[in-house]
């Protein structure tokens, strides 16, 4: 017999969480079911590279408050619970503890790292993804005598090597891009370089791993330009993909993700949310899938919005938003608020708080990256979700006519 | 009216609810969040909503 549920939710994260909490919230005559494959319940992931070494990561902590509510609201949150197949024209969704039918189903099965086969089967390598990886890694790099090889110059290995240099630990980044985040050009790069080098961080740009041998019981990662770094333990963060293979028979379209419109839904009854989404983003006009924290908790909720109004015959909810991250490495909060399209001119307006990257196009401007500069980069933030210009955004930043000093407004 | 509340000893300053609600919170030159508006129309109920959900640290609650 096939149970029946008003809305399901497949995943444990923070998109899967919101739109439970929406659905909830919306809608509590509906009933909900959330499907994850995670043992724990849905907990906070951000601190997962954040939290420094000595202090705790209890899963209690993390555990999202709004858990409890949810379990006392009805919401069922079904753990160890993997989905497999969907239906989506008998919509029914198959999982490994039996099938469900729903009236509208909310897919927020994120992405799963990418682990290079040179590192597949070796021990201490690790990932971060899940609580169980940053236990593990914290537990492997616990002894200080051991050597960690960071491979992949991205947020999780920038994270992660600050937690390192904080405690005052040998670490080394390891990646093939000559500039890592590139993808804001030279300049967001050489910056990300100074801060890492200033803090004591060993860095090996545009280096490929060629492999590794151990002698003594001590590894080393052989590089193609003939050095040996030490790498007792290595992290691995060369990016994810998303987590769509279980979807390959549904007939959904997977393109780099789940292809949605602009209300992230997939086709009748089927709304996706978070890293697992390729949708046209109006606000910028164009297609995109975001890895991001706070893009994943938006669109839960509006997917979440929009599954309860297809059931209830209503008008559907537009998901424009302007994506967004930070990371804070080094005592620096990192920000990035827009739309990276890859033509832009990259525009400076530095100060003595910090470096602030604006991003123009055309006459619009799109996006803006931030060392620090809190306030500035607040405003901006806040003012992109419109259509913003440059003279805008330099009477935000109190810039007095192009490339003139920067004077702060009191 | 709907009363906003943040827990300030919670809140990371990441600016998530400055940048969707920005005449309710701000971001201060040193970098810390203040409140601006401590209560907002009952029309406002959704986007203070989306603000609550959307606090990376779950700092903002309303009455």
């Amino acid at each position: 017999m096939v149970e029946k549920r008003d809305v399901v939710i497949v995943g444990g994260s923070v998109a899967a969480t919101r739109a439970a909490e929406a659905v909830h919230r919306h809608a509590p005559h509906l009933s909900v079911t959330m499907v994850s494959d995670e043992t724990h319940p849905p907990h906070e992931r951000p601190p997962l590279s954040k939290v420094g070494l000595n202090e705790p990561l209890e899963i209690e902590t993390l555990t999202y408050p709004t858990v409890e509510t949810l379990r006392d609201g009805g919401v069922e949150i079904r753990l160890g619970t993997r989905a497999q197949s969907l239906d989506p024209a008998r919509r029914l969704l198959g999982t490994t503890s039996g099938a469900i039918e729903y009236g509208a189903i909310v897919i927020a099965t994120g992405c799963e790292p990418i682990l290079p086969p040179q590192f597949a089967d070796q021990p201490d390598v690790f990932i971060l993804r899940r609580y169980d990886d940053a236990v593990a890694l914290r537990h492997a790099v616990a002894d200080p005598s051991r050597t960690v090889a960071l491979v992949g110059a991205g947020f999780i290995g920038g994270e992660f090597a600050a937690t390192l240099v904080k405690e005052g630990r040998e670490v080394a980044i390891i990646d093939l891009a000559e500039k890592p985040l590139g993808r804001f050009g030279d300049n967001v790069a050489d910056a990300y370089i100074a801060l890492h080098r200033d803090a004591g961080v060993n860095l090996h740009l545009g280096s490929a791993v060629v492999g590794t041998a151990t002698t003594d019981g001590r590894r080393h990662v052989r590089l193609d330009d003939g050095s040996q770094i030490p790498a007792d333990v290595i992290v691995v963060g060369v990016g994810v993909r998303p987590s769509v293979d279980w979807l390959a028979e549904s007939g959904l379209p997977l393109d780099n993700g789940i292809v949605c419109d602009e209300t992230l839904r997939a086709i009748d009854g089927v709304f996706a949310a978070g890293d697992v989404v390729r949708w046209p983003n109006e606000r910028f006009g164009a297609s995109m899938r975001v890895e991001h924290w706070t893009n994943a908790a938006e669109q839960g909720r509006v997917a979440a919005i929009n599954a309860v109004a297809s059931i209830l015959g209503e008008p559907l909810t537009v998901c424009a938003n302007v994506p967004y991250f930070w990371s804070d490495q080094h005592g620096v909060r990192i920000q990035f608020a827009g739309h990276r399209y890859g033509d832009e001119q990259v525009l400076e307006r530095h100060n003595e708080d910090g470096k602030l990257f604006v991003f123009q196009r055309g006459d619009a401007v799109t996006g803006v990256l931030a060392f620090e500069r809190r306030q500035h980069f607040a405003r901006l933030r806040a003012a992109l979700r419109n259509e913003l210009d440059l003279q805008q955004a330099d009477s935000i930043l109190g810039v007095v006519g192009e490339g003139s000093q920067v004077a702060v407004r009191s | 009216m709907i009363q906003v509340m943040v827990d300030f000893d919670r809140c990371d300053a990441n600016g998530t609810c400055a940048a969707l609600m920005p005449d309710v919170f701000q971001i201060k030159a040193d970098g810390q969040l203040e409140l601006l508006n401590a209560e907002i129309d009952d029309s406002r109920e959704g986007e203070l909503e989306e603000v609550i959900l959307c606090c990376p640290v779950g700092a903002i609650a309303h009455s």
